[in-house]
């Protein structure tokens, strides 16, 4: 018997702006998770997604291809937690994050990435990789050395398997 | 003020259409083989399309990557065109294999405990009026990376009622799984 699936389970609408948000106390109940991110930061200076207070860069590490509508680029870091290469300072921005067993204690946590920025960087998609086993209790999603634009959206959604 | 009866009907209507209209049909958590095959979709009409959520790794000994294919009905006569990012350029790729090439894995010499994972859509695959296309969107951060954007299609009009994977050169070791989504 087919089961309902897809469950919002936190969001936030910033009502000013904001340095960071953070989903806290994210149970396991669900299998993935996904992120959907709609607005800007004051500058683009980069945007960081910290898993459960992990600040070492070296346990980060990612894959993107990114069009900029002239050309396109590939790059890589092992010690980086950068989310996306595109995100700029106006809000017209879409980030979409899948968070794969984001509980399973036997495997890395890995995530797929989509920003879309229509003007003026373009599309990007992202592979990242958190090593660590540990289930993903808490996600921090920071506008390094800058703010979330007032307006900007998260929300947090809960896939069952 | 009293909400009109009529717009909280259609609100309700609403509400309760979205919390339905994506829902798990199976998840197969496999191991140690080198297929899975995922049968009687047939019997799901409710659907116009499928996701299917995989998280992957191979056991292909001495190397760093391997591949997941998806075939059709045991019809593995398809076609696909890749775009892909490596992290020092990006490709883009057409292939007449044996099945679609829906996500790069890494194999027995990546970094232990790295998965592949991989978001793949199959539309209107009840519809026997027209060929089936997917999408899939799949990728690995290890010293093998791999981002790719993946269209496949299947040059046959029939419904689709059997999901063939199969790893390309080793088998799914423990860990992987697929989690497959009816979309109404």
């Amino acid at each position: 018997m087919p089961t309902s699936t897809y469950d919002l389970i936190a969001s936030n609408v910033l009502g000013s702006s904001a340095a960071s948000v953070t989903f806290s106390s994210i149970s396991g109940s669900y299998r993935d998770l996904v992120i959907v991110i709609t607005g800007g930061v004051t500058s683009r200076t980069g945007q960081y997604m910290t898993l459960n207070s992990d600040t070492t860069d070296a346990n980060y590490s990612w894959v993107r291809a990114t069009g900029t509508g002239a050309a396109t680029q590939s790059g890589s870091s092992t010690a980086d937690r950068s989310i996306s290469e595109i995100i700029e300072n106006a809000a017209n921005n879409l980030v979409i994050i899948q968070i794969m067993d984001y509980s399973a204690t036997n495997k890395h946590k890995s995530s797929l990435i989509r920003s879309n920025n229509a003007s003026p960087n373009g599309v990007e998609m992202r592979a990242l990789r958190w090593a660590s086993t540990n289930a993903i209790t808490s996600i921090n999603l920071e506008a390094v050395g800058t703010t979330w634009l007032s307006g900007t959206s998260f929300y947090l959604y809960g896939i069952v398997s | 003020m009293p909400i009109p009866l009529g717009i909280l009907a259609v609100a309700g209507a609403g509400a309760a259409a979205l919390s339905s209209d994506y829902e798990l049909i199976q998840t197969s958590n496999v191991g140690n083989t080198s297929t899975l095959n995922i049968t009687g979709l047939g019997t799901y009409t409710q659907y116009k399309h499928l996701q299917i959520r995989m998280v992957a790794r191979s056991s292909r000994s001495s190397s760093t990557t391997d591949f997941v294919r998806l075939a059709f009905n045991n019809d593995s006569t398809t076609r696909d065109h890749l775009l892909s990012g490596s992290g020092a350029s990006v490709t883009s790729s057409t292939n007449n294999l044996a099945g679609l090439r829906v996500c790069f894995v890494p194999a027995a010499s990546s970094t232990a405990n790295a998965f592949a994972v991989a978001v793949i859509d199959i539309l209107d695959f009840n519809n026997s009026n027209k060929n089936t296309t997917i999408k899939s969107f799949s990728g690995l951060s290890t010293a093998t990376n791999s981002i790719n954007l993946i269209s496949g299609f299947w040059n046959n009009t029939a419904a689709i009622t059997a999901l063939n994977f199969e790893m390309d050169n080793g088998s799914f070791v423990s860990g992987s799984r697929f989690s497959l989504y009816g979309i109404k």
